[in-house]
């Protein structure tokens, strides 16, 4: 036996097993771990696990208020997004009976006043007819022409403000973007960090689901062309949010937020609108509601007390 | 090594890194269809 082929044949198969674990390795590091939902404990935290927010459960971290008026009757159905829950929750604590609020084995009851079906499924449910409130972001156009198409026209009452903010990976050197910028990233035009002031990578334009609340805002703001960079995975993620949804993850976690021309997206730079993205967030309803406890709601979330949850929730109020 | 086994051995690890490949490359589609924004932001590789 030549032992100058048997060398050679060896070092061909380590070879070969050399290429296919290496690959692996890179997919797994770069990729698949990334995608495993094992995240900081601070993201574990920020999670909405709604059996945390139950409004009248002993332990809960809704904000309490007591209020005295509670609604009787036709108690309307309360539904919205996961980032409101917090809001929404405190808001049944005050002003509905305990009775209305039913949740067994993980999930509310088919006749608990209070449901939690996220945003897509609260606009559903309010043109279906399973819920009454939603407590949501603007609905997007597929959602209010689902509305229309079934005769159900939407009615909006901003409750609130939050900002939109821009979020990237705390180790990116990127601090801010201007308007300007977004615009050319969203439209493909500018497509790696180092355009922009940050490293030779190229940018992930990520994006979330549609008819999720965050994504329409990023729709209604740079519209639906948006294009991905096709290198972009292998570079760094530019993300997006609300701010009460990911201000504590900036404080510990591995993310932060961009400052948008020049200005940091802070709780006191949205009250005093410096921040240039500032959307509202509302109660959705059907228009023409006859139920006289679904403007009794609105009147509530819409006094000094209700203002008074939103803001010691975390949200900015009117 | 005779020149068959050799290409046997060659095959055999072919197919098997190419079917872990195409596996990985399934699950991580699938994690990162059901994963969240911020955890991919998060554990970003710097």
């Amino acid at each position: 036996m030549d032992k100058k082929k048997l060398v050679k044949q060896i070092l061909a198969i380590f070879g070969v097993v050399s290429f296919m674990v290496i690959t692996n390795v890179f997919i797994f590091a770069v990729f698949t771990n990334r995608c495993i939902n094992d995240t900081s404990s601070q993201m574990q935290a920020k999670s909405v696990e709604v059996d945390q927010y139950l409004p009248f459960a002993q332990e809960t971290k809704i904000v309490k208020r007591d209020y005295s008026d509670k609604l009787e009757g036709d108690l309307p159905v309360i539904d919205g997004a996961a980032a409101l829950v917090p809001v929404f929750n405190s808001l049944v604590y005050s002003i509905y009976p305990e009775s209305s609020v039913k949740y067994e084995n993980g999930d509310f009851t088919s006749d608990s006043a209070l449901q939690y079906h996220n945003t897509r499924g609260a606009f559903k449910g309010i043109v279906d007819g399973d819920c009454d409130i939603a407590f949501c972001a603007k609905p997007s156009d597929e959602q209010v022409r689902y509305g229309l198409d079934k005769g159900v026209e939407l009615e909006l009452t901003p409750i609130g403000r939050e900002a939109f903010v821009f979020i990237v990976n705390k180790n990116n050197p990127v601090d801010g973007l201007t308007m300007e910028q977004l615009k050319q990233i969203y439209s493909g035009k500018v497509t790696n960090w180092k355009d922009v002031g940050g490293a030779n990578r190229p940018i992930n334009v990520v994006q979330r689901n549609q008819g999720s609340g965050s994504q329409t805002t990023l729709e209604k703001l740079f519209g639906k062309d948006i294009k991905p960079n096709f290198f972009g995975p292998l570079g760094s993620s530019l993300g997006f949010s609300f701010r009460f949804y990911v201000e504590e993850l900036t404080k510990h976690g591995h993310i932060k937020m961009l400052k948008l021309n020049d200005v940091y997206p802070s709780r006191e730079n949205v009250q005093n609108e410096s921040y240039p993205i500032v959307s509202n967030f509302y109660a959705v309803t059907r228009k023409g509601e006859t139920n006289p406890n679904v403007q009794k709601v609105l009147d509530f979330v819409l006094s000094s007390l209700g203002q008074e949850i939103i803001n010691e929730t975390g949200y900015v109020s009117l | 090594m005779s020149d068959k086994l050799f290409k046997w051995i060659l095959s055999i690890i072919a197919i098997v890194g190419v079917v872990s490949i195409v596996t990985l490359l399934i699950v991580t589609i699938v994690l990162y269809r059901q994963t969240s924004m911020i955890t991919f932001i998060e554990k970003e590789l710097w």
